[in-house]
């Protein structure tokens, strides 16, 4: 059997062309053998199911992130740069939780942001997470989706 | 980069303008605009939708598949409806989960800077009251308040999933 199976797609699923989304796809089918037919389909569906959970948990940190950068930027005036702002905070803190090494820099923006605003990392992800609950939940429901569509494909 | 709020306005209200489509072609797309996805105005037998399945030719080779596994007909035929709604319901979360575009967005403006907008936007001889004039700005604020939230922004993909999981 072919090593590389051509996901069929809908075209106009701009998203589905991605590469990532192909390679991952590629990869599911290949630890399976790479099945045709029936089999092949079902195995692509689970793939998408797949990928949308790593997606969601992605995009679930990152809406945190995003909501500790906005509780930041919240409380300080409202500017041009005021986006900007928050944009920077969502970057360090990203890479920060990541464990990339900030740059000095970057370090001193983060801490004396936090600090400003009297938290420290920790209690600021966790009002963050309290702000967010209502959103949290219906991602939650979204990746338990996913599982229960892998549980009936498999 | 972001819209200013005079452009937004301005696209607004020159969209009130338009007489809508003229041509048949131009009608027949329009006619298409409010469609998301149509998964929910799907005919429950597959042979009533030939374009969808022309789409997915593959699907009916899957057919001569299962009946030589011994599938009845009608069986295949529900299999095969079961696939292409699974493709469609893919086709639609992956167009669903896509960001808005900055240029569709208002920049950040605290509610006087709103006001003052609405202020300069006015037209001097019209009759504009105060509590119409503050509806204005309490709707344009709301607005650039949603615009501004980018949680919220992030948030809108998640919501638009949730939206399709009953067609899961």
């Amino acid at each position: 059997m072919a090593d590389h199976k051509e996901i069929n797609l809908p075209q106009s699923a701009s998203y589905s062309n991605l590469p990532e989304y192909k390679d991952h796809g590629y990869q599911i089918l290949n630890s399976y053998d790479s099945p045709e037919g029936v089999l092949g389909e079902l195995v692509r569906h689970m793939a998408d199911a797949m990928w949308w959970v790593k997606t969601y948990q992605k995009d679930k940190d990152h809406l945190i992130v995003m909501k500790m950068a906005m509780l930041i930027k919240s409380r300080s005036d409202l500017g041009m740069d005021a986006e900007e702002k928050a944009l920077r905070f969502f970057d360090c803190l990203i890479n920060a939780w990541s464990g990339k090494v900030l740059d000095p820099d970057d370090q001193a923006f983060l801490d004396s942001a936090i600090r400003s605003k009297g938290h420290n990392i920790a209690s600021l992800r966790a009002d963050a997470i309290r702000r967010s609950i209502k959103e949290l939940e219906v991602i939650d429901r979204l990746i338990d989706r996913q599982f229960k569509n892998m549980r009936l494909l498999m | 980069m972001k819209i200013s709020v005079e452009k937004l306005v301005a696209n607004r209200a020159n969209a009130q303008k338009s007489s809508g489509p003229q041509t048949r072609a131009g009608k027949l797309r329009s006619a298409r605009n409010a469609l998301k996805h149509g998964l929910g105005a799907r005919s429950s037998n597959p042979s009533q939708n030939p374009p969808l399945l022309d789409h997915f030719p593959e699907l009916k080779s899957y057919q001569q598949e299962l009946t030589a596994l011994g599938y009845p007909d009608a069986q295949s035929q529900e299999i095969i409806e079961a696939l292409l709604t699974a493709r469609q319901v893919i086709d639609a979360k992956h167009n669903a989960y896509t960001d808005r575009l900055n240029e569709e967005r208002l920049g950040d403006m605290t509610p006087e800077a709103v006001a003052s907008f609405v202020r300069e936007m006015e037209d001097p001889l019209s009759t504009v009251t105060p509590m119409e004039r503050a509806r204005v700005v309490a709707l344009l604020f709301k607005l650039v308040q949603k615009d501004n939230d980018l949680p919220g922004l992030l948030f809108e993909k998640f919501e638009a999933h949730r939206k399709l999981i009953r067609y899961e």
